[in-house]
């Protein structure tokens, strides 16, 4: 396999470089159950403003690419 | 009839095989480039008959009056100094001369008997990657190329780049040309020549256009031409209105590019160059550290990617481009030369190059390809952005989260995707294969990948079946690597907020 596949899905998260995370430090509550519950209204109305460049139909384009 | 000559061994510098093409835009990046391949030595092939040039002859320049030879000649680069004698060393296997050689070669250039566009098939090794370990350049695309200088065996990995011709080709043809030589292709279709592109492209449509001389390609003739070497077409519109067309927010153009060559697929960028319309084709890019998203945001890993790695028929191949937003916020593409290694003046072709301004993007992909990278993203950054809200809820000191997509054959996921991630920990990497060969529903041959961090870490991976419509993309399964994540994708999921698919605890925590 050419070393260019190699570095297909490659991103410095892989090796775990890049420093201290301040995901490392975290404790999930015992509660997330209700924590869920209490924002899964504000998690769905982010999504779908996050989600909107997204969300252009395809047109036809009608110009040519021609000599350049 | 050609009468015998022989291989021709010449230093690379002022005066040679190059020059004598003549001082263009083309031959000058090219010289640019080999220059800063450390380029010592040229041997040159006097006669070579190029499969693409013979198409070419055939379909256009043997009914000319001029009287155009079938024999092209063929430039091989090396960055050794050598004379004749070490060729004839390496004719004669010797082993040290076949290793420098070998060791030493740069690529090569096809050199067509048409004097107003005489750069044909072009591969050159890629320019050494100087930020490697801290932001890789990311040039899946590219494949190995073995061509052979007598009984020698020279292999130079890149994607083969060509010059318009103008008559069988345009910068449409060409990109496209470009692009079917990827590796992500490779095993789908027999490599066409320009002159089968370009037919293909008149096959089913043209307006009426007379084929050769060819005057351009449109939209649809580009993606009939992909139906017609048995693959399909994937087209992305831009999402910002001009007056005449469309263009891309930068944020979406990095992203869908990102996404494609990430998985092996050039992209055609279409769009508007000084006001005239241009095609080339992106074949890799610089990407960036993993980025730390605002709290309660979610960023596009890829979002801020500062060079695209274009092969534009106008300049060459591989050349940089530097992505800007101007100030309506629309993605623009500036050549911007990496740092020079040699210590020559050869001018930039580039410098005062206009700003490449791109509406469209089309990607050839495997039939049973049938995901778009913008149904990817929307499905990503849904699950992104929930998860996230659930964090924040958990501590709000935490930063938001990056995301970034690609599509992969699942073999590669498997193999060494996985094994990029969980490779110091042998017993979680066998758990996790185990896992997604024995409790997921069986996979289909691409998968598409969502990946999800926090900062610098990565947290899991969503696998999504790509066979599906994009109005129904089902999820194969989560692999996560952070034990954090994984009782918040349990809950997202019990609570209705994410689908439903198996988790592979491919955790450290019970490594």
């Amino acid at each position: 396999m050419p070393d260019s596949q190699l570095n297909q899905g490659k991103t410095l998260w892989n090796s775990g470089a890049g420093g201290p995370s301040a995901f490392d430090d975290l404790e999930l509550p015992e509660n997330l159950d209700e924590i869920v519950r209490q924002v899964s209204k504000e998690a769905r109305a982010r999504a779908a403003e996050r989600v909107k460049p997204y969300l252009t139909p395809v047109t036809a384009a009608t110009l040519r690419y021609p000599v350049r | 009839m050609y009468l015998p000559k022989p291989l021709e061994v010449s230093r690379f510098g002022p005066g040679d095989e190059l020059a004598k093409l003549g001082a263009y835009e083309q031959t000058i990046y090219l010289r640019r480039y080999l220059e800063d391949l450390d380029a010592a030595t040229i041997v040159a092939e006097p006669y070579y008959f190029d499969r693409d040039y013979l198409a070419e002859l055939a379909a256009f320049y043997s009914r000319s009056a001029r009287g155009y030879p079938n024999v092209c000649r063929r430039l091989h680069f090396f960055s050794e100094s050598f004379d004749r004698g070490e060729l004839e060393r390496a004719q004669a296997n010797d082993d040290a001369a076949m290793r420098r050689l070998r060791g030493s070669y740069l690529g090569f250039v096809v050199v067509r008997p048409i004097p107003a566009s005489p750069l044909g098939r072009t591969v050159l090794r890629w320019y050494r990657d100087r930020e490697a370990a801290t932001a890789p350049r990311i040039t899946t695309p590219s494949r190995d190329y073995d061509c052979y200088l007598g009984g020698l065996k020279l292999t130079v990995q890149g994607l083969a780049w060509q010059q318009q011709d103008s008559a069988v080709g345009t910068c449409a043809t060409v990109a496209l040309w470009s692009m079917l030589h990827s590796s992500a292709l490779a095993g789908y279709h027999a490599l066409p020549t320009t002159a089968q592109v370009t037919q293909a492209a008149h096959r089913t449509g043209g307006g009426g256009r007379r084929v050769f001389p060819n005057a351009g390609l449109d939209v649809e003739q580009l993606c009939e031409a992909i139906k017609e070497f048995g693959l399909s077409p994937v087209v992305v519109p831009g999402d910002l209105a001009r007056d005449v067309g469309q263009a891309f927010s930068r944020e979406r153009f990095a992203a869908s590019c990102t996404a494609m060559i990430r998985s092996g697929f050039p992209v055609l960028l279409l769009g508007a160059l000084d006001g005239a319309a241009h095609a080339t084709c992106a074949v890799g890019f610089r990407s960036t550290t993993p980025p730390v998203a605002p709290q309660g945001k979610v960023v596009h890993h890829d979002a801020d990617v500062p060079f695209i790695y274009i092969h534009d028929d106008n300049l060459g191949p591989s050349v940089r481009f530097a992505i800007a937003a101007n100030a309506e916020g629309m993605a623009s593409l500036r050549p911007a030369a990496p740092p020079r290694v040699a210590a020559s003046d050869t001018p930039d072709p580039t410098f005062q190059y206009p700003a490449f301004v791109p509406s469209h993007l089309v990607v050839a992909v495997p039939e049973e390809l049938r995901t778009s990278p913008d149904a990817l993203h929307v499905a990503g950054l849904e699950i992104a952005s929930k998860v996230s809200t659930v964090f924040q809820a958990c501590q709000g000191s935490l930063p938001g989260l990056s995301m970034t997509t690609r599509f992969s054959p699942l073999r590669d996921y498997l193999g060494h995707e996985l094994a990029q991630v969980r490779s110091a920990a042998p017993a979680v990497l066998g758990r996790a294969r185990l896992a997604l060969l024995e409790q997921v529903p069986p996979m289909s041959r691409h998968l598409g990948i969502v990946r999800i961090g926090g900062g610098a870490r990565l947290l899991f991976d969503v696998l999504f079946d790509t066979t599906d419509s994009d109005a129904h993309l089902p999820i194969f399964a989560y692999v996560v690597f952070r034990a954090e994540a994984l009782p918040v994708l349990e809950a997202l999921i019990a609570h209705g907020e994410l689908p439903p698919a198996y988790c592979v605890d491919a955790t450290l925590a019970r490594a």
